[in-house]
């Protein structure tokens, strides 16, 4: 996977096992290939923030593949999912609908920024998820 | 009942917090400012009231505060309005107690060239030196009378605002320009003074406290570990210096600070150079950043000791004062130290600091570039110098940051550099340095790329699926 980290481009090659685990402080635990640390993990639309062992950074994805990013439809927020509008399969047009989010007694609409296939759903009605969690995503 | 009611604090940020927390111990109310810009920040809610100002430099708008607040004592902090005698004589006017010497003590010593003559008479040895000068032509005549290496200096205070290092006297003019500008956003005053760069150096003060008679002197900080001519990590006792030249330096401080029947908490700092000589720098009338370093190897509150001084408390006496093991101080600083140490700001994301430690922190939601970068300061204590490195290496691996650059990952550079180890910290050290590029792990890479792929799993299922994983 090619990133912009804070000294440029880095490519990083992501070891066979790899899970991130996260509670929504930002306190994460990291397993690769067997072994687990805990850095601190930040994202929203656009950004990583990672700390660990006294180093930080923020990390962007690469412009050629903000399309890609545009066909991954993420929570905007820490919230609750109220519906998802869309099932694998299905085909979505640009600005519609695909889910509702409910954060602080405020609804938000999540549309598509692109026209798509629904290949896969991330999350459930009534489940709480974290910003960045991936809700939808399309092909 | 204890003379003073309600404190106003004259400023914001971890400062504001830190002088509150000695107020709330001793019983006594407590009162905060707050810019329009700046009205979320944590030092507003800390205290029991609070009051909108224009500015935190408006001396008419603070005292307006105070008697809004009903406060009848002011601290000023550090910074802002706490050097400045007109305010101290505003607050004096307006029946309100201020924590800190009298304008009279703060004018004598607060005013670079005027400290310099002060310390001149006691038979103090200062650096060679001209001014103050409020002219481009007065100040150039001057320094070139001097010759390079010199420094320019801001008369009227210090912080670093203003100071510029000439090795060199070829752009002579823009460097007092531009140190004449700073001087005047910082201290609304653009008088320089010229003095002989001392090189290598090794700052080192001495804290002291004051009743107006006696002075006595708490120990010394070294800080030369300094970017920009701000200091980032600070610590006691000093690796420089031996017990004959602590106890000349203490005089020192004491024969200066009671000349000018000084009262109340300050800074007497000193250049030691490469001869084993001592210069005079000046003198901070003020509670001084680096603080808790002396706070932490003598067990006193130094707040504490300010409001009891204001209050017409006795002063301890100084061989109740005694010093145990030795302090660190790091100052972690909204910058980036891998680009020219550019000042960062925005949004904090996530913040995490370790239990076990002192940190003085003011940090909010927010860092913006309108206030000091310093965002915390981390402050560790140990029976030795490494025993207090570790422990403060422990923290800042320990803590994290997240939405800003900051300087965490330099200041760990530092404390676990060669040089530092061994104690060899000059002013000069660290613009000698070559950085380099922010040292990125590949676990941070690793974690960023696997939050990119998401979806982020909660941690619930952590246990569960742990199994065979073990910990690192």
């Amino acid at each position: 996977m090619k990133l912009i980290g804070p000294n440029g481009e880095v490519i990083v090659e992501l070891p066979s096992q790899v899970e991130l685990y996260q509670s929504p402080d930002g306190a994460s635990s990291l397993l690769v290939d067997g072994e687990v640390i805990h850095p601190f993990v930040v994202r929203d639309a656009l950004n990583v923030w990672v700390a660990w062992n006294g180093y930080s950074a923020m990390f962007t994805l690469p412009e050629q593949d903000e399309a890609l990013a545009k066909l991954e439809l993420r929570a905007p927020m820490t919230g609750k999912v109220v519906s998802i509008s869309v099932a694998v399969g299905d085909s979505v047009e640009p600005g519609q609908t695909v889910a509702t989010l409910e954060a602080m007694k405020m609804e938000y609409r999540l549309e598509a920024e692109v026209e798509g296939k629904v290949v896969e759903i991330g999350a459930k009605p009534g489940e709480l998820v974290d910003l960045g969690q991936l809700l939808v995503r399309l092909e | 009942m204890f003379p003073i009611q309600r404190i106003l604090v004259a400023n914001r940020g971890e400062i504001a917090c830190r002088v509150f927390r000695s107020a709330h111990e001793m019983g006594i109310g407590t009162a905060s400012i707050y810019a329009e810009d700046d009205c979320q920040s944590p030092h507003v809610g800390a205290a029991e009231v609070s009051a909108q100002v224009a500015d935190y430099l408006d001396i008419g708008d603070v005292i307006r505060a105070a008697k809004e607040t009903k406060s009848d004592a002011v601290h000023p902090g550090y910074g802002f309005l706490s050097e400045n005698p007109g305010f101290a004589r505003a607050c004096a006017d307006a029946g309100i107690t201020f924590i800190g010497p009298t304008a009279e003590a703060m004018e004598a010593l607060g005013d670079k060239s005027i400290a310099r003559e002060t310390a001149k008479k006691f038979g103090i040895p200062v650096a060679e030196g001209f001014g103050p000068f409020s002219s481009v032509a007065d100040i150039e005549k001057a320094a070139k009378e001097l010759g390079a290496p010199l420094m320019l200096k801001a008369a009227a205070g210090g912080g670093g605002k203003g100071m510029k290092k000439l090795l060199s006297l070829d752009n002579l003019r823009s460097e007092i320009e531009t140190s004449q500008r700073e001087t005047r956003a910082s201290f609304g005053d653009d008088r320089l003074i010229v003095e002989r760069y001392i090189h290598p150096a090794r700052h080192i003060e001495v804290q002291v406290m004051a009743d107006g008679q006696t002075a006595i002197a708490l120990g010394e900080r070294e800080c030369s570990l300094q970017r920009r001519h701000q200091k980032i990590i600070e610590e006691s006792p000093s690796t420089a210096i031996d017990s004959a030249m602590r106890e000349k330096l203490f005089d020192a401080a004491k024969k200066i600070t009671e000349g000018v029947g000084y009262s109340n908490a300050g800074t007497v700092e000193f250049l030691v150079g490469p001869d084993g000589g001592y210069y005079f720098l000046e003198v901070n009338t003020r509670l001084q950043v680096e603080h808790p370093v002396t706070e932490l190897c003598t067990g006193l509150d130094i707040v504490r000791m300010q409001i009891e001084i204001a209050g017409g408390l006795p002063m301890m006496s100084q061989d109740k004062v005694i010093r145990r093991g030795h302090s660190i101080e790091a100052r972690l600083n909204a910058e980036d130290p891998y680009r020219g140490f550019l000042p960062s700001a925005g949004p904090i994301l996530l913040k995490s600091f370790v239990d076990g430690i002192r940190v003085d922190t003011g940090l909010g939601g927010f860092v913006g570039t309108k206030y000091d970068s310093l965002i915390a300061k981390v402050i560790s204590h140990g029976e030795t110098r490494e025993e207090a490195i570790e422990k403060l290496t422990f923290a800042l691996r320990e803590s994290a940051i997240l939405g800003i650059s900051t300087n965490q990952t330099f200041l760990l550079q530092l404390l676990e550099s060669d040089f530092f180890k061994n104690g060899e910290t000059y002013t000069s050290t660290i613009d000698s340095l070559e950085i380099g590029q922010r040292p990125v792990p590949p676990e941070l890479e690793i974690a960023a790329a696997a939050a990119f792929r998401g979806p982020i799993r909660n941690p619930a299922e952590v246990w569960s699926s742990l199994g065979a994983w073990r910990m690192k």
